[in-house]
């Protein structure tokens, strides 16, 4: 009996080591090339940086990096936000009706919000490069926000109708008419707070969603101050020449904004996303 | 514009190229969304157990889904990199190989590189919902089994997988969805690989007809169609589970 005992905890504990590193190298040795120079990254010797540099983070005068760069990590993160707030934005209201409201097409809407998706992006952008080069809207970081939560409200729409769906059920907004609020007041004072969590948890994954945007960017962001950092990333490489350093540095710098806030939020998340994925 | 009819057609269907990036795609999405389930369920029990590097599991499986893909990708292709390369090196130094193994150029093993690539990126994401869909089983039901004295595979076997039953569906078909459409790891490590050995549905459009080659928009837009149908056939088929509201 402790034999089997001693052996599950060994198993878990190995499975635990092979999981942490597989998953853990790779950031970290992101993190840690920043440090290094060039020519210290080709020799594989050196996991750790032999003399810590902070060279790959500088603006050009005093380092290696494009001094573009800190408008570049600003238009990553209006993009985020802007996706965040539009598809939350959207999707919030698309969600209470469908679970509050009776309307004709209702069922075929709520069976195939998800099957957006079947169509993938790689070929929308064809028809979206008609529309807004028509419309000359380029060089807006806004616009691509607005892609985004195109992109996002899908699954937004689909958490947050769930989480409705478990977390507020009609009963409860039926014993608050009973009490005497107008439906300001219900929608306000009682679905709000109980949907805090589920709304956290689609503006994350909205948010990332938008930072992570890469082929709408590199189609419709054409000055060198509108681009995103992952645009600014992809410059870097010429051909064959990659100058990992300021890769790795860009890199890590993509990585830092969206994992502090996950870590800030990181309960209600999950809470979130266990009554809105997990419909009983 | 010129009216070609059905020449695009034809000529999509008459290349064999295409044929083998839908059995890419296909082989593609079996291996992918099998790995990815099971791994993110285990991930996702050690993740609830209550021991003290609880939170740096936690920690890390939300840097990897906070993290973009585009430079994890690069990350990934330094690493595997036959001359400076961490792995070949570590492999040569423990004395396991004599020569460093391409793994992303020798087209024997690149495809399935690449596809551990792509479970590696998305794991994080569904191990976090398998968590949170664990933590809603009531612990009532695991506490009745064991007074009834059930072992702990059959616990699993018996209270927890019918109750994932939902997510695992959703799971399943979400990550076909989502994965059918994969462009950028294929064409960004591989450019296709070696003559289409590892080019799926996106890549094979875009290297025939929008690469500098011969630009040509509307076959490009004719060759997700007959992929698109059937996965939405498939997709029809358990629309139960997307309901939302």
């Amino acid at each position: 009996m402790k034999f089997k005992n001693i052996l599950n905890n060994v198993f878990f504990l190995i499975f635990l080591v092979v999981v942490t590193i597989i998953w853990f190298f790779p950031p970290f040795l992101m993190f840690l090339n920043s440090l290094k120079t060039y020519e210290e990254i080709y020799n594989p010797r050196f996991l750790l940086p032999p003399k810590p540099t902070l060279i790959n983070y500088l603006p050009y005068p005093l380092g290696v990096a494009d001094p573009l760069y800190f408008i570049w990590i600003f238009n990553s993160t209006i993009i985020g936000f802007g996706t965040a707030l539009i598809s939350v934005g959207a999707s919030l209201p698309a969600a209470y009706a469908v679970s509050r409201m009776q309307f004709k097409l209702k069922t075929f809407f709520s069976k195939s919000v998800l099957l957006m998706y079947l169509f993938p992006s790689s070929f929308l952008f064809i028809g979206y490069m008609k529309l807004i080069g028509g419309l000359g809207l380029y060089n807006n970081p806004l616009i691509i926000a607005l892609i985004d939560s195109a992109i996002a409200s899908p699954y937004c729409m689909w958490l947050l109708g769930g989480y409705l769906t478990v977390a507020a059920p009609k009963e409860i907004e039926e014993a608050a008419y009973i009490d005497g609020c107008n439906r300001f007041q219900v929608l306000l004072k009682i679905i709000f707070p109980i949907m805090i969590p589920g709304i956290i948890a689609a503006l994350m994954y909205a948010f990332v969603i938008g930072w992570d945007e890469y082929l709408y960017a590199l189609l419709f962001l054409n000055e060198k101050n509108t681009w995103n950092l992952n645009i600014g990333m992809s410059n870097l490489v010429i051909g064959d020449y990659a100058p990992w350093n300021q890769l790795f540095a860009l890199a890590t710098i993509n990585v830092i904004p969206p994992t502090v806030l996950f870590m800030i939020i990181q309960n209600r998340i999950v809470m979130g996303l266990a009554a809105g994925a997990t419909k009983l | 514009m010129v009216y070609v009819g059905l020449e695009n057609v034809v000529f999509i269907l008459s290349d064999p190229n295409y044929y083998l990036s839908a059995i890419n795609t296909i082989l593609f999405l079996i291996i992918n969304v099998n790995l990815k389930v099971w791994i993110a369920l285990a991930i996702a029990l050690i993740m609830k157990k209550p021991f003290k590097g609880n939170i740096i599991v936690k920690f890390i499986m939300m840097v990897i889904w906070a993290s973009s893909y585009v430079p994890l990708l690069w990350t990934w292709s330094f690493i595997l990199h036959p001359s400076f390369g961490i792995l070949n090196y570590t492999l040569k130094t423990l004395g396991l190989i004599s020569r460093p193994i391409s793994f992303l150029s020798d087209p024997s093993i690149n495809f399935y590189v690449l596809t551990l690539l792509h479970v590696w990126k998305n794991v994080p994401f569904w191990s976090i919902m398998f968590l949170a869909g664990l933590m809603s089983i009531p612990n009532h039901l695991y506490e009745s089994a064991m007074v009834d004295g059930a072992g702990r595979f059959q616990v699993f076997l018996h209270i927890t997988l019918p109750n994932l039953k939902n997510l695992f569906i959703i799971n399943y078909v979400l990550t076909t969805i989502w994965t059918s459409g994969e462009f950028v790891t294929f064409q960004m490590l591989t450019g296709g690989g070696p003559f289409f050995k590892t080019s799926t549905i996106p890549v094979y459009a875009y290297l025939n007809f929008v690469g500098t080659a011969s630009f040509n928009i509307p076959a490009a837009a004719l060759v997700p169609v007959i992929p698109f149908i059937l996965l939405g056939i498939f997709v029809v088929l358990r629309t139960k589970f997307f309901t939302f509201g």
